[in-house]
């Protein structure tokens, strides 16, 4: 089954175009990783397919389970099982974590005709993911990331991803500024969530991520387009080699 | 055109000015203050737009002559029972109009040795106690309204907690306005709190009806070494109500003041408060959440006097403005010479709902110590769209998440409230004036902070 189907996707910020014609399709199931320099579009191509504001795309398509997402608000895609984990989380000061995640979950639920959950079950189920990724109880009445740390922000991400169980997961470089010990804790948290009927996007500029999440297929995104895909072996090529021999090399 | 108040002569109020003397009795030592108020009022005038401290405030729409004497009522209990807070467990004391009501109240000899009750009982039977404060903290120079109050007043509340008296209940003075038609009404607070003594007052201001009535209040503070009181104040009067307030507080050393004022309803609303840290070791917080769409205009000035070294003040305002309101703060924050090692902060965030919204804001500092770290900051702005986004990416509709964005900022500043209750009383006024439908009820009962 196709998750995602992206045709030739152009997008600009500004007025300046950072996305020059991506192709990719995403079964059902599958991991992608996608990587590539600073500036080669791949925070612009997880902020596309999520909605963000600002991103006017020129060319192309984006289809998802069958449907056009293109014109869908940001919490239509949300509530369409899309999930984005944030480079730089964002603060929300007044907002507790467990008030924000459980408005976040029931608007899902609500969506797909299920009751909303009471109090009691959330509780059950917020504090069995939390123990998961390893996030202190105290974290979880604070505001929406209100002090924590560089780490306990990407944690909190695949702790909302693993409450709220999205189709299509899209992580843009959670795993940047990780050390060893919260990169493993993040892995595992979105390895605990590969399914059959699951596909995760990682955007990620570093191969690291990648000894711990093993991904089915891995492409380069450089100067707006996917120039190389190619498995596993990939990144292991890239890490050795540099992104420039991508470019040298050429789509072979 | 409307022939408005610029000069003494044009106050009717004080024709009355004869009529409260003659019913003054044994409070008739109160005579000199009295009159020299009146005697500014005459001279000076009432403010206008032309004043600087009174420019942003449209204090032409305010005609004190357009406003009678209230008149007794005798209020239903049921009712006025119910404009309190639930569950507040508190000591209750009702005034009407400006006036001391018994019936309504909690019997005061139940809070000895302190003094609770009508400050008209008090002016007779504690002067000793009473003219020590009376009017010898408000300076009313540049504030002609409170002058007024003070020349006019026949009635108020009088706190007196002695040394090292602890006040476990809060009290609450619900001042009721309106109750007999378009009136002003002159309410006044003493509170004198001897060394080491605590209190939590609620001031509570409401309308009756949905007169168009003017709330000319004054609440003057003396804090004495050591002594801690905690200050929720906060206005939900009619709409189209006027609402000034003046407060006043002196603190001797090691004192703690914490004022929390919310602004929530009425037509104009002015608050002025000076706090003046006299004393070594005094520390002064105060806050205040404003709320305000269509019409409506609120204006709160504040100024924070460190007199001597190592004090202390905190102040954080916010507003939220919706419609066509207008916001004013004026916060000044004195520094007396060689008052030294002082740490005062002053922030005043402002959120706009509207495009027809405006905010004016004055922070200023005066320093005239060299060892000192005071700050001040403002803020303008609307709902951040990368919050807003973060929100919506999770599956949170957009008018939700404005909602949840715009309560959360309101929330920070009443966390603050020390009494539950009186939190969550606030926390539903303030729900019920933002634009928030879509909203969860249980929002308010849990509060946003904590689900």
């Amino acid at each position: 089954m196709t998750m995602l189907k992206i045709e030739g996707l152009h997008a600009s910020v500004a007025g300046n175009e950072i996305l020059k014609g991506v192709d990719l399709t995403v079964n059902a199931g599958e991991i992608h990783a996608i990587m590539g320099p600073n500036g080669s579009g791949k925070s612009t191509l997880a902020h596309v397919l999520c909605g963000r504001d600002g991103y006017e795309v020129t060319q192309g398509s984006v289809t998802y389970l069958d449907e056009d997402i293109l014109e869908m608000s940001p919490e239509d895609r949300a509530c369409r099982g899309i999930f984005l984990g944030f480079q730089y989380p964002v603060e929300i000061p007044g907002v507790s974590n467990t008030y924000f995640l459980k408005a976040a979950l029931n608007a899902l639920r609500t969506y797909r005709g299920e009751e909303e959950l009471d109090a009691v079950d959330f509780l059950g189920l917020v504090k069995a993911k939390a123990k998961l990724l390893q996030l202190d109880n105290d974290l979880l009445s604070r505001g929406v990331n209100v002090g924590f740390s560089g780490g306990e922000k990407k944690r909190n991400e695949i702790f909302q991803m693993a409450v709220l169980e999205p189709r299509l997961a899209v992580l843009d470089e959670t795993d940047s500024g990780l050390d060893i010990d919260a990169l493993k804790v993040v892995a595992n948290g979105v390895n605990k969530l590969r399914a059959p009927d699951r596909s995760t996007i990682i955007v990620t500029h570093y191969q690291r991520l990648l000894d711990y999440i093993v991904p089915d297929f891995v492409h380069v995104l450089q100067d707006g387009r996917i120039v190389k895909s190619g498995d596993k072996n990939l990144a292991h090529e890239l890490e050795a080699k540099g992104y420039s021999w991508v470019a040298t090399a050429g789509n072979s | 055109m409307n022939r408005s108040a610029t000069n003494g002569s044009a106050v009717a109020a004080l024709d009355r000015f004869a009529d409260v003397v003659n019913s003054l009795g044994e409070a008739r030592w109160t005579l000199p203050a009295r009159e020299a108020a009146r005697d500014h009022v005459m001279n000076k005038g009432l403010p206008t737009p032309r004043d600087e401290a009174w420019r942003f405030a449209n204090i032409r729409s305010l005609d004190p002559n357009a406003f009678t004497t209230p008149t007794a009522v005798q209020l239903d209990r049921g009712r006025v029972d119910e404009l309190a807070p639930r569950e507040l467990h508190a000591h209750q004391l009702v005034f009407v109009d400006g006036r001391f009501q018994p019936e309504l109240s909690a019997s005061a000899a139940v809070l000895a040795p302190a003094i609770v009750g009508s400050l008209r009982q008090a002016w007779q039977d504690h002067r000793e106690l009473v003219e020590p404060y009376f009017d010898r903290i408000l300076n009313y120079h540049d504030n002609a309204y409170a002058a007024l109050n003070t020349s006019l007043v026949e009635d108020g509340l009088f706190v007196y907690v002695p040394r090292g008296v602890v006040l476990d209940r809060p009290l609450h003075a619900m001042f009721i306005g309106g109750a007999s038609g378009e009136t002003m009404s002159l309410p006044r607070i003493l509170v004198v709190m001897e060394e080491s003594s605590q209190a939590t007052l609620l001031e509570d201001y409401v309308g009756w009806g949905e007169h168009r009535y003017f709330t000319n209040a004054v609440t003057e503070v003396q804090l004495r070494a050591n002594a801690n009181l905690r200050h929720v104040r906060w206005s939900h009067e009619s709409e189209g109500a006027f609402h000034l307030g003046s407060l006043a507080c002196r603190q001797d050393r090691d004192s703690h003041y914490a004022a929390h004022s919310f602004a929530v309803r009425g037509g104009l609303t002015r608050n002025d408060a000076v706090a003046e840290l006299a004393g070594t070791g005094a520390e002064c917080q105060l806050s205040g959440l404003v709320v305000a769409g269509e019409n409506q205009l609120v204006d709160n000035h504040t100024e924070i006097r460190h007199l001597v070294s190592h004090t202390n003040s905190q102040q954080h305002y916010r507003y939220i403005l919706d419609g066509r309101a207008r916001g004013v703060f004026a916060g000044m924050v004195h520094v007396a010479p060689d008052a030294q090692k002082i740490d005062a902060q002053q922030n005043n965030e402002n959120l706009l709902l509207s495009d027809g919204a405006t905010m004016n804001t004055i922070p200023q500092l005066e320093i005239y110590a060299d060892d000192v770290k005071c700050s001040h900051g403002a803020t303008l702005g609307q709902l951040d769209s990368a919050q807003l986004f973060y929100m919506r990416s999770r599956g949170i509709d957009e008018k939700t998440a404005r909602n949840l964005l715009t309560y959360a900022f309101a929330s920070e500043i009443m966390e603050a409230v020390p009494v539950l209750a009186a939190r969550a009383a606030i926390a539903s006024m303030v729900f019920d004036q933002l634009p928030l439908d879509a909203l969860e009820t249980d929002l308010v009962r849990e509060g946003v902070g904590h689900a």
